[in-house]
């Protein structure tokens, strides 16, 4: 699969809409009596939030390959986003942090099955997004041209 | 701009109720992350932040040849958060070398439990005094056997002058953030504070 530059800028884009609920929902499954607002640990809701988030790639993308690349470009992002967010005390306020090690190993062990949804959930989305593009357009297409068919 | 970018506007300028509706979704959980990310830094701060201040005690004879033991320590909270106080305790004991059987004299303990919900509020330090009034004789009289011992050794004590040791403990909740899972330990111990003072381990 060949990206172009434009290509870039598409996941870019998709990736700015689509990670951050990436990055909340794995936060909050992390800490989900801290966070708000909480999704409470629940996975189904989880992997309707996925489908949702993964709805852009399909729906400004035409091209089906690019889209599920971008499904997993922008789970990374989102991913590596929730690291961020999950070393924010010890990064932006400089707290001191005791076996770094296992603070992140700890991080990755309970988020990392989130993963399987997301991407499986962003997939989803994206066969979604695009159905509903296709269902837009010939809406438009009979609106533009249907009086003209009949008459 | 970049022909993809051009394209994704453009669809986006012809579509824009979708559009802005998962601009909205997108907004929507930055600054859920934004929000989550701070309460969970302000949590961190707090727990490091959080600590006992100037423990101290005394011993003083009181009515009928009574001792009354106190220890007062300041919780300092520079937290915004208010402190819920799950367990309080408090020990006074005279290590006992003069007998082999009871190492330990107990003298005086005081406990708080959930049910008398004690609050520490935010941004504020409490001044915590315990107290206990020894009055039962068979105590008494071992601490004066302890005093009668020592004195053989060379060591003059009077009841307000012995060595007794202080443990303090406390557990707080910070907040009002969830703290009773069963799985999930982890997440009870990000909002718990626990401190202990021992005057032992001060002296050491």
């Amino acid at each position: 699969m060949k990206l172009t530059k434009d290509d870039v800028v598409k996941l870019a884009l998709v990736s700015a809409l689509s990670a951050p609920p990436i990055a909340f929902m794995t936060f909050d499954f992390m800490f989900p009596n801290i966070s708000t607002p909480s999704l409470g640990k629940n996975l189904m809701v989880v992997f309707l939030l996925s489908i949702l988030a993964g709805m852009p790639s399909g729906y400004f993308t035409r091209r089906t390959d690019l889209a599920m690349v971008s499904v997993f470009f922008y789970t990374a992002v989102g991913y590596a986003l929730a690291a961020l967010l999950y070393s924010a005390p010890y990064t932006l306020y400089n707290l001191d942090q005791v076996l770094s090690d296992f603070y992140y190993a700890m991080f990755f062990r309970f988020t990392i099955i989130l993963l399987f949804l997301f991407v499986l959930g962003g997939f989803m989305g994206a066969v979604f997004g695009q159905m509903v593009r296709d269902w837009v357009r010939s809406e438009e297409t009979k609106l533009t041209f249907g009086g003209r068919m009949r008459g | 701009m970049d022909r993809g970018a051009m394209a994704i506007i453009e669809r986006a300028k012809k579509h824009w109720v979708t559009a802005t509706l998962y601009l909205v979704f997108s907004l929507f959980f930055v600054v859920a992350c934004l929000v989550s990310a701070n309460t969970y830094s302000a949590i961190a701060q707090a727990q490091r932040d959080i600590s006992l201040l100037n423990p101290g005690f005394d011993a003083e004879i009181v009515q009928k040849g009574h001792l009354n033991i106190s220890f007062d320590v300041q919780l300092y909270n520079p937290s915004r958060y208010t402190l819920h106080v799950y367990t309080l305790s408090w020990y006074a004991k005279l290590e006992n070398a003069s007998s082999p059987d009871e190492k330990v004299i107990p003298v005086g303990e005081d406990y708080v439990g959930p049910s008398q919900y004690l609050e520490v509020p935010a941004k504020t330090t409490l001044k915590y005094t315990l107290w206990f009034e020894v009055d039962d004789p068979a105590t008494l009289a071992k601490l004066f056997g302890f005093i009668n011992y020592s004195q053989g050794l060379g060591q003059s004590y009077t009841l307000e002058t012995l060595p007794y040791m202080h443990d303090f403990s406390i557990m707080l909740m910070i907040g009002e953030f969830e703290h009773e899972y069963l799985r999930e330990v982890y997440l009870n111990n990000l909002v718990t504070v626990n401190l202990t003072y021992s005057s032992e381990e001060a002296l050491a």
